[in-house]
């Protein structure tokens, strides 16, 4: 009996520690796949302009990436990138709601014009579209409420999954909140040339763009510049993204990549570059990583909440 | 044309605008030039307006190269950038 006890208790334990073993191996493979992402990634595609990137809630290896050639998409880490959604469309906006993808932008092969001072997508119709398989198909949707006119910026928010922003190249700006099934106006004209547009903690707003520099607004009504410098003493703004687990840390694409911990009110330079910098995102699977492209076609990664770069291409 | 600074291929830009001559700023192939990541796209057949357009307006540039563009500028001719 004592003996019987004693190869149970043995076998027990063989037992057990085979499951803890197998757990801690699982538990590191998960850890390496979530932290993983994109690690070394490929060319990335030849287009006239590149806006903006999003990547899949669920994976952190697919990744969509907005270009006035349209849209590419990634299943791989950005090792090899392939044309996805509607063709001939110069898509300036990529937005994560939920677990939908929105991208929107303007016909036509025409990338960017110079309005006034400052410069926007080609006047056109809007389009916009939305994809609730991970980027693979898109189909186009007919909101109630938006005017048919160039869309240049979408924003999500982060704290309301069914709100969607979207910016027209004309300044007005207008908020979906049942999923870009309709819009409603918010601001006839923003206080910031249309460019770049994101949600920040509170609904606050983060706008700016290459030649006026970056402001914050509370309501999308009264707008506040902010000072900033970028790498070339300038104050360019690309492109911003906005980390889904603290949306008060923004980082944003300019010449060199710029970091907020407030909400886009101050910025600090966490990359110095002479490259000029334009699609940003975060990987929302892994709150610590996030990836900017460079005009030189570079690919970058950061691990760390966008503190430091690493180039990955 | 590729630039060592970014600013300065947005202030040839402006130049090359106000000369009317088409130009836009461009992401600037790896081959052609990795210092600032972003070019000036001009049509080929203008090239020796937009060198003395430039020069007069003493904006630096690194270097004239002949690249043919995917997009609308290539219609109206061969592009460098």
């Amino acid at each position: 009996m004592k003996l019987v006890t004693r190869k149970r208790m043995v076998a027990a334990a063989f037992i057990a520690a085979f499951i803890v073993a197998f757990a801690a191996l699982g538990a590191v493979s998960k850890s390496t796949t979530v932290a993983g992402g994109v690690t070394t990634a490929g060319q990335v595609p030849y287009a006239p302009w590149y806006w903006t990137m999003i990547v899949s809630p669920s994976d952190p290896k697919v990744l969509v990436l907005g270009t006035s050639n349209g849209l590419y998409r990634s299943s791989d880490g950005a090792k090899t990138w392939h044309p996805v959604g509607p063709k001939g469309v110069n898509m300036t906006s990529l937005a994560v709601a939920g677990n939908s993808m929105f991208a929107g932008g303007v016909p036509g092969p025409n990338p960017v014009i110079r309005r006034g001072t400052g410069r926007t997508a080609p006047d056109g119709p809007a389009v916009l579209t939305v994809s609730t398989d991970g980027g693979n198909t898109w189909k186009i949707l007919h909101p109630s409420g938006l005017p048919n006119v160039t869309l240049q910026a979408l924003a999500s928010d982060p704290a309301k999954t069914a709100d969607l922003y979207a910016l027209l190249n004309s300044g007005k700006l207008y908020r979906s909140t049942d999923a870009a099934r309709s819009f409603q106006l918010v601001s006839p004209k923003i206080g910031a040339p249309p460019w770049a547009l994101a949600v920040t903690q509170d609904g606050h707003l983060v706008a700016g763009d290459m030649d006026s520099g970056g402001f914050t607004s509370a309501n999308g009504k009264a707008w506040q510049k902010t000072p900033f410098t970028d790498s070339a003493g300038g104050k360019m703004v690309m492109e911003y993204a906005v980390q889904p687990s603290d949306p008060s840390h923004v980082v944003m694409t300019s010449v060199g990549i710029l970091k907020s911990t407030d909400g886009g009110k101050t910025w600090h330079l966490a990359l110095k570059s002479r490259t000029m910098f334009g699609p940003v995102a975060w990987a929302p699977s892994a709150p610590q990583v996030a990836y900017a492209i460079g005009f030189d076609r570079s690919f970058w990664r950061s691990s760390d909440g966008g503190d430091t770069w690493t180039q990955v291409s | 044309m590729s630039f060592y600074a970014s600013e300065h291929a947005m202030r040839a830009e402006r130049v090359l605008e106000r000369a009317d001559l088409q130009a836009r700023l461009v992401p600037g192939p790896r081959e052609v030039s990795p210092n600032c990541g972003v070019a000036v796209a001009f049509v080929w057949e203008q090239e020796p307006q937009v060198e003395r357009a430039l020069t007069e307006s003493k904006v630096r540039f690194e270097k004239i190269h002949r690249y043919e563009l995917d997009d609308s500028l290539s219609t109206a001719g061969t592009v460098v950038q």
